[in-house]
């Protein structure tokens, strides 16, 4: 278990903290947050490269808020790897275990055990240069678990490898708490990454918690408008709120108001995934379930899943909708909102 | 028509290519003009002619003489750059603090300073009635025309060279290399024995002989410190001194015949050197 208790450091450009979060023993943990908002100074404070300025730092119950990285049994992976390339892959390995003082022999049979577990028996006698990103990712991930860290911390782990390396390796990383009885902390800026891997996912912007919980729970009831924009609802608009007889009505301005679940008033931000939005051509079919809005196709943006369709409602409001149907700049076509998909933040969120 | 003005329009893109092709060309061989008139002529005339004459200026004692005591002032000045400049070198690339441009610009202030002017400030500092003087003279310990004076005036001159070396080589080194080592259990001392010196060790050979070749040209300085530097029972005039002296003295073809020979020493030294940082080890990239 690692426990941060009001963390602060302050760097020269950057405040990180306060910050307070427990990561449980034996869990995978993600931190999702923008490029500078203080992920990797998470790492580094627990890691004990970074001096922490104000409050404590514990693993499983011990404060090692003064101790050297060395004393921390916490194995670090940082965003390029780091591989010694002055060493053969072996050594690589054996680094940790030489200074623990494991005899050779021991020594000999870890490294064989790790490297059969992640596929890179192979590569041990290289000198490890000119390896693959798959291949340097995995020589790291052994150089690290081999001492049998308490904690792993994965700096942008994936971020480096191609597409398909990273589905091959993500079924790997999702086991490591099991198998080598490790707490994870897993940082990264992909929430598609996130979504897959994590027990419990943090959300950090500008050195603070902004969102904790489970994955399920953050990405489709964020708390925060910051971070639904974060986790890919494109559409985040500001409405006034009232209670009807069924849930809540939204108004957007204009004339526009949605339908939504919930009893909710005042000043709110509707967040809408654009995959949650159906662009249909012009065949009216209201109901209580969906909100239908009338617009006009602005632009479309061709991608993985089909278009990505701007839709111009009218002079204040356009929505971001995904569809698989082509349509042209101009177009009329209706937007149909399953009011269930509707996820309202409050004003003050 | 359009066939035309396409044409036309190659036809100015070949001659704007051609122009800018000329003008590299142009600006290139000014540069070799310049270095070739500077550097390598004045270099081959002096060994093309002071060849012959090496044996004869190897047989003159006084002038073996001084190309050892020059070496072994170099060499010492060497061996103090990397005591000192080691540690420095790492601070500078690793840390941030306060007052690091005014310690980066001290590092820089050696080799602003008039050569004439450090020898002056090293008689100053070690060996007259101010600061250190009086101490170092009760233990009998002297600074003006000793092996000690040459090769402070030219550690002081040197050592800037090789900090520079060092730093950027040390900059190379991604910091995480280091927090890795650090979590795997690996204190500072070992971190920098096991990570950072087989990454450094080619380039800290290569700013010790930087500043290895600085002191033995040294000549400024020593002028006020040690003109001759008392050598076992011998007056021994440090090499440049000594051709100095032999220019002075003697006359242009006289300095030759020595410079054509201490040339030729360092450059087999430095040729030598080279080969043997090349033998130690496989990994040349880290240098």
């Amino acid at each position: 278990m690692v426990e941060l208790r009001g963390v602060t450091v302050h760097l020269r450009y950057f405040i990180f903290g306060p910050v307070n979060v427990v990561f449980k023993r034996n869990t995978y943990n993600m931190v999702l947050g923008p490029t500078g908002s203080g992920k990797s100074t998470l790492l580094k404070v627990i890691a004990g490269i970074y001096r922490v300025s104000e409050g404590s730092v514990y693993i499983d119950g011990a404060d090692v808020t003064n101790e050297p990285p060395e004393n921390r049994d916490v194995s670090y992976v940082p965003q390029g790897y780091a591989i010694f390339d002055h060493m053969t892959v072996y050594e690589n390995i054996e680094y940790g275990l030489k200074l623990r003082g494991v005899p050779r022999g021991e020594r000999r049979r870890l490294i064989q055990e790790i490297a059969r577990d992640l596929g890179i028996e192979y590569l041990l006698s290289r000198r490890a240069v000119n390896l693959s990103g798959g291949e340097q990712q995995r020589v790291a991930l052994a150089r690290a678990l081999v001492v049998r860290p308490r904690v792993l911390l994965l700096d942008e782990p994936l971020s480096m490898l191609d597409r398909d390396t990273r589905e091959r390796i993500i079924p790997l990383l999702r086991e490591l708490p099991g198998m080598y009885g490790v707490t994870v902390i897993h940082v990264t800026h992909d929430w598609d990454e996130a979504y897959s891997l994590a027990d419990k996912l943090l959300v950090i912007n500008e050195g603070k918690v902004v969102e904790e919980g489970d994955p399920e729970q953050v990405f489709t009831r964020p708390n925060r408008v910051f971070t639904a924009r974060f986790l890919g609802f494109q559409n985040v608009i500001k409405g006034f709120a009232e209670r009807t007889e069924n849930g809540s009505l939204v108004r957007l301005g204009d004339g526009i108001s949605l339908n939504v679940n919930g009893e909710v008033d005042g000043e709110v931000y509707v967040c809408i995934r654009p995959e949650w939005i159906e662009v249909l051509g012009v065949d009216d079919d209201n109901n209580d379930h969906y909100n239908v809005i009338r617009g006009v196709v602005h632009e479309i943006i061709k991608n993985r899943l089909g278009y990505s369709v701007l839709v111009t409602v009218n002079n204040e409001l356009s929505l971001i909708a995904l569809s698989r149907i082509a349509f042209k700049p101009g177009e009329r076509v209706l937007l149909r909102i399953p009011r269930d998909n509707i996820h309202v933040i409050r004003g003050d969120g | 028509m359009p066939r035309y003005s396409q044409a036309r329009a190659k036809g100015l893109k070949n001659m704007h290519l051609f122009k800018s092709n000329i003008f590299i060309l142009l600006v290139l061989l000014i540069s070799i003009l310049i270095f070739s008139i500077l550097i390598i002529y004045p270099l081959a005339l002096l060994i093309v002619l002071g060849f012959p004459m090496i044996p004869r200026a190897l047989s003159v004692i006084s002038f073996i003489q001084a190309v050892e005591v020059t070496i072994i002032m170099s060499t010492l000045s060497a061996l103090i750059a990397i005591i000192m400049g080691t540690p420095m070198a790492y601070v500078m690339a690793r840390y941030e603090f306060r007052l690091k441009s005014v310690a980066d610009a001290l590092i820089d202030v050696p080799i602003m300073i008039p050569h004439i002017i450090v020898g002056i400030m090293i008689v100053l500092a070690f060996a007259s009635h101010y600061g250190l003087g009086p101490f170092l003279k009760a233990h009998g310990i002297n600074f003006i025309n000793t092996l000690w004076g040459a090769t402070a005036a030219v550690a002081f001159l040197s050592s800037t060279y090789y900090i520079r070396v060092v730093e950027a080589s040390i900059r190379m080194i991604s910091p995480d290399m280091e927090a890795v080592a650090r979590t795997l259990g690996a204190g500072r001392l070992r971190v920098f024995t096991s990570i950072v010196l087989p990454r450094i060790w080619r380039s800290m050979a290569t700013g010790a002989i930087l500043s290895w070749a600085r002191s033995v040209s040294e000549a400024g300085a020593l002028f006020i410190v040690a003109y001759y530097v008392l050598f076992g029972r011998n007056l021994v005039y440090p090499a440049s001194v000594y051709i100095y002296e032999s220019y002075v003295g003697i006359g242009l073809v006289n300095a030759v015949e020595f410079s054509a020979a201490l040339v030729v020493i360092m450059l087999i030294i430095f040729v030598a050197y080279r080969v043997l940082i090349s033998l130690g080890g496989d990994h040349a990239r880290h240098g």
